[in-house]
């Protein structure tokens, strides 16, 4: 896993990569700490993730509750969009997701 | 439909598979490899080992590993580092989960040696840990038994249950993931609506990332009983709260579930109602009712009671007895124990099948009724089909006999003071079951006696401008309808003088006789044979090779012995793939019939007149030396020559010779019949057949045919050279 932020011209973009599992919950979680910038518009690139269980789920609800509606999820991989639709947590963080057609494995709203 | 039995089983192959893995990775370690993905491999690994004994239940596993994983998450960490000793430690560590592993398989409780075995490990895992763990490690993994407490009946039609899961906050480092079982339920039924409750999430700086917060609240339409939905939860839910409410509950029952929750009772109502569970109407009226019924706490464990909530513990003991039979029960009809005497007799009887339909289909063609033969030929289709299954029904991978080697391979150039790479391929290669169990101990003689007698000491490598590491290397692979099994190392070869020397010594051969290089290899196949200068506790007995000898002969299959003086030695088995059933091809000689396995067949080419007149014992094909058998000579068949002569071209083991022949036939299917012991010394024939016209055909052995017919070839070429 690997997480790195860069400055964009709307505001900051942190970028995760590898998986967000309970393996690397600790390190994640520290390295978002220090990273997270304390304001302004902040989006969280999430196409890296090749992994995620209800440990990174937890970590992407602190995320978002500590930084509220200046957050963005953008960009989710399909392991991140098969988690949200399991959860059904989808509209709980209100971001654009692009659903690839057909690969909607589970659940309806 | 989910059996918690059936992936036990899984649970238990998969525990071998990542012990292998671990394994791997340790002897990986040991040669000298090192990064991190290894280190998190073995994490992962073991962690993956415990997680899923917890969730069976098996308490042994769980605290043994544990300790284990600990040690290895400190090696992640850095805070230790590997070295031999620590590789040997958690070897044996790996060897100690397999057996307890094998244990809980065996559905027996771990015997006292397996347990001391597991405290004297523990020991000395200590020493790898920072400071002995206060108490037990994993005080917190409790195997239990204890069924949730249920709710009224059973099953009430297929329609809507209600669960409510709250997890334990150790369900994440117990290797468990909520989202799993969520998922897992998806193939139970279809969840129509689910919420995910994070309420008890804390705040960013104060959480512990490995613990788990989160609830859900799902409605899930299923045909699945109770017992079923239950068994998903059924190692978590001794500190989880899951409360599983069957469609048509009563209201009460609802309303006693919300009240139960750590959650806001108003916002769980609106939930049962987003759910469809409940109307509005119900829980208001519920909800008013019990508020004004006071004290609400009473009252609300009569309605547990009532409601059936909560089981008298007989009840339960009942319960859980009548499960486990009906577990028991499904289990046995899941996979077939079956005798392999019943399974050949199967294959037999299909060989009995293939030679009546071959009959049927025959006649059918005679009969020229068009449908009468298609139909004739459907059958035959089928039959082919089914022969087949059966045989794949005996099919392994050869895997299962390698799979041992690296940990041999390993132990072993410990105790020779040895550098030696063990490399493996085709580990894939399938082959029948029988020949898989009786090729494990050839093949560990050959392994052995290379080690000990094949590889130089690495100074004597170095001189020999040799790597250091020898390395040694098993293969496998399908040739021409036999598997071929490869013992192959970079050693000192085989001394040949020496062990003509040693021949001599003991009478084996006369010195006049003049012998090729395989036939000097072959002479340390001979019982008692032995030209090591010592006697090692591996080998130099003289008794190994003798023993792969007789079991490779056992199986049919013939040894080859390549050396190259310096350069290595390459030992092949050759062995049949099958046991019973081959396809044949037909030839007539002078009126009688033979079969060749047709594998085994090249081409068949016209025997031109030119060459028939010379009577020459070789064949020019396009440019090639071919050597000819005359099947008419070799079996002494008086009968009419035929006008024309045709040749066969085989090949055995990367050898190849002509067969003269009168007629092509072409293919049939063939069911092996041994000859009686009276023939059984008859060279070139390998067995009997009877042919769907009821004729009997005798099938050629044609490895010994081009084994005679090379070797002969290789006399005279040697007669003309010492002439």
């Amino acid at each position: 896993m690997g997480l790195h932020l860069e400055q964009t011209s709307t505001g900051s973009r942190l970028i995760i990569d590898g998986e967000m599992t309970v393996h690397c919950a600790w390190q994640l979680r520290d390295e978002i700490l220090a990273l997270l910038p304390q304001e302004g518009e902040l989006s969280v690139e999430l196409s890296g993730v090749s992994e995620i269980d209800s440990a990174g789920l937890q970590l992407m609800l602190q995320v978002k509750r500590s930084h509220g509606p200046a957050l963005r999820f953008i960009n989710h991989s399909p392991a991140v969009l098969q988690i949200l639709d399991i959860a059904h947590l989808a509209a709980h963080f209100g971001d654009p997701m692009v659903i690839p057609s057909g690969e909607r494995t589970f659940g309806q709203s | 439909m989910l059996d918690m039995q059936a992936a036990q089983q899984t649970f238990f192959e998969e525990c071998r598979e990542l012990l292998q893995q671990m394994e791997d990775i340790l002897l990986a370690f040991e040669s000298g490899a090192s990064d991190e993905d290894m280190v998190n491999g073995l994490f992962r690994a073991a962690h993956t080992i415990k997680g899923s004994a917890g969730l069976f239940g098996l308490g042994e596993i769980v605290r043994f590993t544990h300790v284990v994983e600990s040690v290895l998450d400190r090696l992640r960490r850095g805070e230790i580092a590997i070295d031999s000793e620590l590789v040997s430690l958690l070897l044996s560590c790996g060897d100690q989960i397999a057996s307890l592993v094998a244990a809980a398989a065996a559905e027996i409780e771990p015997d006292e040696a397996t347990r001391r075995g597991s405290n004297e490990l523990l020991v000395r895992l200590q020493a790898y840990l920072p400071t002995p763990a206060g108490g037990s490690p994993v005080a917190d993994v409790a195997p239990a038994h204890e069924p949730v407490s249920a709710s009224g009946g059973g099953p009430l039609g297929a329609d809507t249950w209600h669960l409510s899961l709250r997890f334990s906050p150790g369900v994440l480092k117990m290797g468990m993931d909520p989202i799993a079982f969520i998922r897992y339920l998806g193939t139970l039924g279809d969840i129509v609506h689910l919420e995910t409750l994070a309420d008890a999430l804390p705040a960013f700086s104060d959480y512990d990332p490995e613990a788990c917060y989160l609830g859900f609240e799902l409605d899930l339409r299923s045909a699945a009983s109770r017992e079923e939905i239950e068994a998903v939860f059924e190692f978590v839910r001794d500190d989880a709260q899951i409360r599983i409410l069957p469609p048509h509950a009563r209201v009460e029952e609802y309303i006693a579930l919300i009240l139960e929750l750590p959650e806001d009772s108003a916002r769980l109502g609106e939930m049962l109602i987003a759910g469809g569970a409940l109307t509005r109407r119900e829980l208001n009226g519920m909800l008013a009712a019990q508020a004004s019924e006071a004290p609400g706490r009473q009252r609300l464990g009569e309605l547990l009671v009532h409601t059936g909530m909560v089981s008298p513990p007989v009840v339960e003991a009942a319960l859980e007895k009548q499960k486990q039979t009906q577990d028991k029960r499904q289990i046995e009809a899941r996979s077939v124990k079956v005798p392999s005497d019943k399974l050949d007799l199967l294959i037999d009887l299909v060989g009995e099948l293939v030679i009546a339909g071959a009959g049927t289909q025959l006649l059918a063609r005679r009969s020229h009724r068009v449908d009468l033969s298609e139909s004739a030929a459907e059958v035959m289709r089928l039959v082919e089909d089914v022969r087949d299954a059966a045989l794949r029904l005996r099919m392994v991978q050869i895997g299962e006999v390698f799979g041992r080697f690296p940990r041999v391979v390993r132990d072993l150039s410990r105790e020779l003071g040895k550098d030696i790479e063990l490399k493996v391929s085709g580990a894939e290669t399938e082959l029948d079951k029988s020949m898989v169990e009786r090729l494990g101990d050839p093949l560990m003689h050959l392994v052995r006696n290379a080690m000990d007698h094949g590889f130089e000491p690495p100074d004597v490598r170095l001189e020999r401008r040799k790597p250091a590491r020898g390395s040694l290397a098993l293969n496998a692979c399908h040739e021409s309808g036999n598997i071929v099994i490869e013992v192959k190392d970079d050693g000192c070869g085989l001394d040949r003088d020496r062990i003509l020397a040693k021949a001599l010594e003991r009478g084996l051969v006369q010195p006049d006789q003049t012998l090729s290089d395989d036939e000097v290899y072959q002479l340390i196949m001979l019982p008692g044979f032995s030209t090591a200068e010592k006697v090692t506790n591996l080998s130099g007995r003289g008794v190994g090779m003798d023993v792969v000898r007789s079991g490779i002969e056992a199986l049919r299959g013939s040894i080859e012995i390549h050396s190259q003086p310096g350069e290595g030695t390459a030992i092949r088995l050759c062995l049949p793939l099958t046991l019973a059933i081959i396809d044949g091809f037909l030839i007539d000689v002078g009126g009688s019939r033979f079969v060749l396995p047709l594998d085994m067949v090249v081409e068949c080419i016209e025997l031109d007149a030119g060459a028939e007149a010379q009577h020459s014992d070789y064949l020019n094909l396009r440019g090639e030396v071919l050597p000819l058998v005359r099947l008419r000579e070799l079996f002494k068949v008086d009968a009419h020559r035929a006008r024309r002569q045709n040749v066969m071209v085989v090949h055995y083991a990367g050898r190849r010779a002509g067969l003269v022949v009168d007629e092509l036939l072409g293919e049939c299917q063939t069911v092996i019949k041994p000859l009686g012991v009276l023939f059984a010394r008859l060279r070139g024939i390998s067995g009997s057949t009877i042919l769907a016209s009821g004729e009997v055909a005798l099938i050629l052995d044609v490895a010994a045919l081009i084994g005679e017919v090379t070797r002969l070839g290789g006399r005279k070429v040697a007669a003309a050279r010492a002439a």
